[in-house]
């Protein structure tokens, strides 16, 4: 029995009828009077909660009784209270009509006290306990059915409908913490409400619609054929729509019955594990649950399980993927990834566990690993005296926004003892465009401290442009599927071209990624390139192999291209134009193995000889001092008889003379000075066989004038490559270093040694120069044994003179027969604009040279007035 | 005069009224309060102006306080009087006088038994 006393409200507009009706309902309840329907609705707005129940006359005044029951009916709060209606015993009409306007009961006058309170009490007796029925069946605020209920009338459904396949669609609300942190949890109630009355016109008609959780709904609908990603995109919107919002995300999970026998609730599980597995995933709108997504949920639960162990044992191994310079294929850096041996998988790709340590948060962990273990194999080649490449380690957005870059790199560099140039930070395009502003001001950092920092898939769709306007970076690398498809189109229609003029403009280097073919290295060395990594040089490859492809190639490079590597030809044309019989008799032999010799003692028999043979020349060796006049005009002839090609010209001159000048002038491929023995024909064999080699596979291909421009032995630029570059240096590239460097001893090495050796002192060197500075600054085979380097960007005196006094040293470890000491002098002048000429500042590169030779030999030498 | 006398007299039974509110002190109150309660005056007032609806209205409440109290006789005559003017398109002319008065008379008739109960009482 209740505590509290119920209330009754007595409608009735008899006074005495109404008394009657309270003296005997008073002893059981409490009661409320009205005398008509007005009266009676005032009351029931004031004190709906209290009313358990009204008794009401049909014949009032003001309002009556089929009055005031319509309004109440139409009340979703009101319409819930019963109502008996009293009723006369004899008007049928009366009773009938009652209850089709809604009233619970109707008693009759007279009254029957007895019968009245017992027909009140059951009444409000099955009211109260359908209202707890509906408390165990209905979620309260949606009125979708509650969980527990949902399983038990999907589960009828289904058992009482063995012909018919089901379907159990789950929704989830994506970002709804967000709503509600947003809009407030009145509003993020709302949207509940409004998604649970979508979901009950669209599923509910045909099936039933549950919520099982916070903003988890879900329905049992007769199967479909086909869901598609088109259909809940579609569901989306209308939702949005219907919702006036934009802001609000669902995902939908499917689950489709194959009378496997599963109950309803492990349906719904799955469903859930279906919609749980495409979280945060952009453009996945719903997930079908099969027997695969179980896999890869319990595959992730493994990799996840092992992963920090396997960490710790150092199943993670580092890869290394070579880049390879364009210019002459030298291996000039290196990619770093990851590699991992599960131990119950084996052998995994980045692909599968890459995306789940990004979901997870443990790409931190291994990313940190990974800089780790490069440092260490950095520190690993300087102590066991292998050249240092770079090696580019990847960045992850988490590692941004959850770690102090710089700071974790500054300690690593001083742990291992490893210079920050060696290490360049790969940071994909679209965290740049995502993140801006941290990774500025990070990378700045970075770089700062020496670090150089790649835009890792440049062009492969964020805003590109937009970003590079934005951030400074050092290195360009090319995603793969822009290289792959401009390296398809021919050059002029490709936008490479410019991205390269570009880069060059801004200072950075381009490494193109995913260079598969030799057409591919063709096609962008002949833009201008600098670096490329792809199959075609070498997949990634474990750090010990790496190491040993190191040492090899840096040894291939110090050797000399064996002569007999020239590719067997029919015998071509040699011009030999000489007025020392001594000279073209040695010449000849050099020569007459691979050639057909056209010998001239002067200009004329020359010309002769060219206009007779002309494009059947492939070669020449022309004195400078030929009598008759300027051999230039010579050597003018020469190219308009045999252009459009460019028939290399090997140009001679007594030693007395400067070859500086004769190089600077003329329009030949290389300048030598005449054979006077023996001695000196490997060294011209070996000049031609270059010379050849070029001319005969690349001449056709290669843009003319790249090709003048460099020296073939050392591949550095040549004098006439010099020049151009020089005209090339802009405001920006100042304050620079300009140094002569003069290989000590050459003369006497070559003359005691033979030429083989000298012209080994001279790869060396060249290569050496070449791996010591950067991309972006200028080398040039000057002379003989003389080079040229101008250093863009060098501060100070003292970097100048630091770096001219490392290189020399880096020609101590030539080496040559005999223990003989190699040594190399240099002489370096800054210059901090362009107020001076290079080529007053290269005379006085010369002269500190020349105090160096004299004073420091073998280092460098400051040039001071 | 007993209150079964009362009832006998105005044509009720006063047994059958117990079994429905079976407390004489309730009953005797009720009967008392009769005597003041307006239905009556108010369905003549509606029946002089000529207004079917509140006739209506008035004649039927009358008919359920008769109806409750038990007053048979009364009960009849304003039931029938009360179906006249039913239907929406009756006018209080339809009533017939000679059910009219008999309405009267037997209000007048319950009504003094009343009085005569009290009196005694």
């Amino acid at each position: 029995m209740h505590a509290n006393k119920k209330t009754v409200l007595v409608v009735e507009d008899n006074l005495i009828n109404r008394e009657i009706l309270i003296e005997f309902l008073k002893e059981e309840y409490l009661i409320l009077e009205a005398e008509n329907g007005q009266e009676a609705l005032e009351i029931i707005e004031k004190r709906r909660e209290e009313i358990s129940i009204i008794l009401l006359d049909i014949n009032m005044p003001v309002m009556d009784g089929y009055t005031l029951l319509k309004v109440l009916k139409k009340d979703p709060e009101l319409s819930f209270i019963p109502v008996i209606i009293m009723t006369q015993k004899d008007s049928e009409a009366d009773e009938i009509e009652a209850l089709t306007y809604g009233a619970t009961d109707f008693i009759s006058k007279p009254f029957k006290p007895k019968v009245i309170m017992r027909r009140i009490a059951n009444i409000i007796t099955l009211r109260e306990t359908a209202a707890l029925i509906n408390q165990l069946r209905y979620d309260h605020m949606t009125g979708l059915y509650n969980k527990e209920y949902f399983y038990k009338v999907a589960q009828d459904l289904i058992d009482s409908n063995t012909d018919k396949k089901y379907a159990i669609i789950g929704s989830n609300i994506e970002n709804f913490k967000m709503y509600n942190e947003t809009y407030g949890s009145q509003e993020g109630d709302k949207l509940l409400c409004q998604v649970a009355m979508y979901l009950k016109n669209t599923f509910g008609k045909n099936g039933l619609c549950g919520r099982i959780s916070g903003d988890r709904f879900v329905c049992i609908v007769e199967q479909e054929e086909n869901y598609s990603e088109e259909d809940f995109r579609n569901i989306n919107r209308e939702l949005n729509e219907k919702i006036h919002t934009d802001d609000v995300n669902f995902i939908w999970g499917v689950y489709e019955d194959n009378n496997s026998g599963e109950s309803v609730n492990q349906m719904c599980d799955r469903v859930k594990l279906a919609i749980d597995s495409i979280k945060g995933q952009y453009g996945k709108h719903y997930c079908i649950y099969d027997e695969s997504l179980m896999e890869k949920i319990i595959k992730e639960k493994n990799i996840t399980d092992i992963m920090e162990e396997s960490l710790e044992n150092g199943d993670f191994e580092v890869y290394l993927q070579p880049k390879h310079i364009l210019r002459d294929e030298r291996i000039g850096g290196a990619e770093a990834l990851v590699r991992w041996t599960h131990p119950q998988y084996g052998f995994m790709s980045p692909a599968e566990f890459i995306p789940v340590f990004e979901k997870n948060g443990f790409i931190v962990e291994l990313d940190k690993y990974m800089w780790d273990k490069c440092c260490s194999i950095l520190k690993e080649w300087k102590e066991n005296n292998i050249s240092l490449v770079p090696i580019s380690v990847n960045v992850s957005r988490l590692d941004i926004l959850r770690l102090d870059l710089p700071q974790v790199f500054k300690e690593l560099i001083e742990k291992y003892q490893v210079e920050p140039k060696y290490i360049h930070i790969e940071i994909t395009e679209s965290l740049y465009a995502d993140s801006l502003e941290n990774i500025a001001s990070t990378i700045m950092k970075l770089r700062k401290m020496g670090f150089i920092v790649e835009m890792d898939d440049f062009g492969s769709g964020y805003s590109s442009l937009g970003v590079l306007g934005q951030i400074e970076v050092d290195v360009l690398k090319l995603d793969v599927d822009f290289v792959q498809n401009e390296t398809k189109k021919p050059i002029h229609k490709s936008v490479l071209k410019h991205v390269i003029e570009m880069a060059r403009e801004m200072n950075m280097v381009v490494v193109a990624e995913g260079v598969e073919t030799l057409e591919q290295v063709e096609w962008l060395r002949r833009i201008g390139c600098d670096y490329a990594q792809g199959y075609y040089y070498s997949k990634a490859i474990p750090h010990k192999s790496f190491n040993e492809l190191l040492m090899n190639t840096s040894q291939a490079v110090d050797k000399d291209a064996p002569i007999d590597s020239l590719p067997v030809q029919e015998k071509k044309y040699f011009l030999l134009a000489d007025e020392e019989k001594n000279c073209r008799e040695l010449s000849r032999i050099a020569f007459s193995d691979k050639y057909i010799i056209l010998e001239a003692e002067n200009k004329d028999e020359a010309k002769e000889l060219i206009k007779e043979h002309r494009r059947e020349i492939s070669a020449a060796m022309i004195s400078m001092d030929l009598p008759g006049g300027d051999t230039n005009e010579l050597i003018q002839f020469f190219r308009e008889e045999t252009g459009p090609w460019r028939v290399p010209i090997i140009g001679s001159t007594s030693s007395k003379v400067d070859l500086m000048e004769i190089e600077m002038d003329a329009d030949v491929e290389d300048c030598t000075y005449k054979p006077r023995d023996e001695r000196c024909l490997p060294c011209l064999k070996k000049r031609l066989s270059w010379l050849q080699t070029m001319s005969d596979i690349e001449e056709k291909e290669r843009i003319l004038k790249t090709e003048a421009h460099i020296d073939y032995q050392t591949q550095l630029l040549n004098r006439r490559g010099l020049g151009l570059e020089m005209d090339k240096i802009a405001a920006r590239d100042y304050p620079m270093a300009v140094y002569m460097f003069d290989l000590d001893d050459l003369k006497p090495v070559n003359d005691d040694f033979g030429h083989e050796t000298g012209d080994c002192m001279i790869s060396f060197f060249g290569n050496a120069l070449r791996t010591n500075t950067r991309p972006g600054d200028v080398l040039c085979r000057y002379g003989g044994d003389e080079f040229v380097a101008i250093l863009k960007g060098v501060k100070s005196e003292e970097i100048a003179l630091k770096i001219g006094n490392e290189l020399c040293n880096l020609m101590k470890k030539c080496k040559l027969p005999g223990d003989f000491n190699a040594t190399c002098s240099c002489g370096v002048a800054l210059v901090r604009d362009s107020s001076i000429a290079l080529k007053t500042i290269i005379k006085q590169a010369d002269e500190a040279m020349y105090e160096a030779k004299v004073k420091n030999r073998g280092k460098c030498c400051l040039y001071s007035k | 005069m007993s209150i079964e006398d009362l009832y006998s007299s105005i044509g009720g039974n006063y047994e059958e009224v117990f079994k429905r509110l079976p407390s004489k002190q309730l009953i005797e109150k009720f009967i008392v309060k009769f005597v003041d309660d307006k239905s009556y005056s108010m369905l003549i007032e509606a029946m002089e102006a000529g207004n079917r609806e509140d006739a209506f209205l008035h004649s039927h409440t009358l008919k359920g306080v008769a109806a409750n109290l038990g007053f048979k006789k009364l009960l009849e005559s304003v039931s029938t009087m009360t179906e006249v003017l039913r239907d929406n398109n009756a006018k209080t002319s339809d009533v017939d006088q000679e059910l009219f008065d008999q309405v009267k008379r037997d209000y007048e008739e319950t009504i003094n038994a009343i009085a005569t109960y009290i009196k005694e009482k």
